[in-house]
């Protein structure tokens, strides 16, 4: 692995970082791709991710897909409440 | 987290295998309350499965939010949350099952994840009436003929290649037709079909239960390329030999397991031409026809919730942190209980 990243995002809601986390562990356990590796934990009111990839190419795409779907999962909370 | 019990009351079905995002709300008494859908369009080629994910996270919050609406239930009201879990592309599942997990665990309700197929099924079934039916489903992702039979849908024959609504899709795109939204690129073949006057001949490949697509698209379009025929007289011919051997591999099927329903069902179940050739076929052999009506034979999320019921009712249900989507979910493997309950 030669690319790494760590993205921390911060939440205003133990409920909301608990959904979202729930949401993407499954995907941090089956990964699609051999090229990137992503780890996931939450540290108080925010979600950590770890990103490591093979090449930046790799890095940017892990990075995105996995900021998309926390988009989704966060966007959810506003139909729900 | 502490999770409801659905005593009835209502579930909402995500469905996100390939092109369409669909949102559905089902009662538990099988009344189709909303289907709402949103399909990604490409401007050209066929579907890029990340870009087709990127679309379904776009458009996720909004199809959820008609579903509801449409539906006049409250997502509080919800009392289960199903998704199709494959087979499918895998960004596309994966936005679709995100959507469901973090739905199911804002609403504290149980997850059911389904298999695609068996949702084309089941509600063709709750649509039509049909009980024990062999099944065509036919789509742009799959074909394949089934029946039930000691608590799986088996498969009795499928495609060696690429499925029906793909060879379909593949070969209008070659010869230079257009899709639109309502209609696809099959409707769009039917359509030039009915003016075809010429029969050309084209490959018929039939490999013991199961059939191939692929010289068939070829030669289809080769012969447009080398002007055999007109599109109307190559759009024809198409229909004519493909249809031709769904059909045969569906009556043998329905000769061997003397099954009393046909059911078509998937996205190519639209299809006049078809619908009208197997009914020849169920009637000679004496078992009702039936076909799921157009509004459901796309890829939707009201056969996810309806599928979803089902498996609930029997027991079934998927841990969220064990709701891995699975890209190669083959019908067969999946254990119907619900069937063989009626």
């Amino acid at each position: 692995m030669n690319a790494q990243a760590v993205v921390r995002l911060n939440f205003s809601s133990e409920t909301q970082l608990h959904v979202v986390l729930q949401a993407l562990k499954p995907e941090t356990e089956t990964s699609s791709t051999s090229r990137s590796k992503v780890g996931m934990t939450a540290e108080g009111q925010s979600l950590v991710l770890d990103f490591s990839a093979k090449d930046t190419s790799a890095l940017r795409a892990a990075m995105n897909s996995y900021l998309r779907l926390i988009g989704v999962a966060i966007n959810l909370h506003n139909l729900t409440e | 987290m502490p999770k409801k019990k659905p005593s009835h009351s209502y579930c909402l079905g995500i469905e996100s295998t390939a092109d369409d995002f669909g949102a559905a709300v089902v009662s538990f008494d099988g009344k189709v309350l909303s289907n709402a859908n949103d399909a990604y369009l490409p401007k050209e080629g066929g579907i890029h499965p990340r870009e087709a994910a990127r679309h379904h996270a776009e458009v996720s919050e909004k199809v959820l939010a008609e579903a509801f609406e449409t539906a006049s239930v409250k997502p509080r009201e919800i009392s289960l949350v199903a998704f199709s879990q494959g087979p499918g592309l895998g960004p596309c599942l994966r936005t679709g099952a995100t959507a469901a997990r973090a739905l199911a665990s804002y609403l504290a309700v149980p997850l059911v994840g389904v298999n695609h197929c068996v949702g084309h099924i089941e509600i063709g079934k709750l649509a039509t009436g049909a009980v024990d039916p062999v099944t065509l489903y036919v789509s742009g992702g799959n074909t394949i003929v089934s029946a039930f039979e000691a608590g799986k849908y088996r498969i009795f024959g499928e495609t060696l290649d690429i499925a029906m609504g793909n060879c379909l899709d593949v070969f209008a795109r070659a010869v230079g037709l257009q899709q639109r939204k309502g209609a696809p690129f099959g409707a769009v073949v039917e359509e030039l079909a009915r003016k075809g006057k010429k029969f050309v001949s084209l490959p018929y490949t039939v490999k013991g239960m199961d059939l191939s697509f692929s010289g068939l698209h070829t030669a289809a379009v080769n012969a447009f390329e080398s002007n055999k025929g007109t599109v109307e007289d190559i759009c024809y011919s198409l229909q004519e030999v493909a249809f031709s051997m769904l059909t045969e591999v569906t009556e043998r099927a329905l000769a061997h397991t003397q099954k009393p329903e046909v059911l078509l069902t998937g996205g190519v179940a639209a299809n006049k031409k078809l619908q009208s050739m197997l009914k020849v076929v169920a009637d000679e052999h004496g078992a009702r026809f039936c076909v799921v009506p157009l509004k459901l034979a796309a890829d939707n999320g009201a056969m996810i919730a309806w599928a979803g019921i089902l498996a609930y009712n029997s027991g079934i249900s998927t841990p969220i942190e064990k709701s891995f989507v699975n890209v190669k979910w083959r019908l067969e493997e999946v254990y119907a209980p619900w069937v063989e309950a009626k």
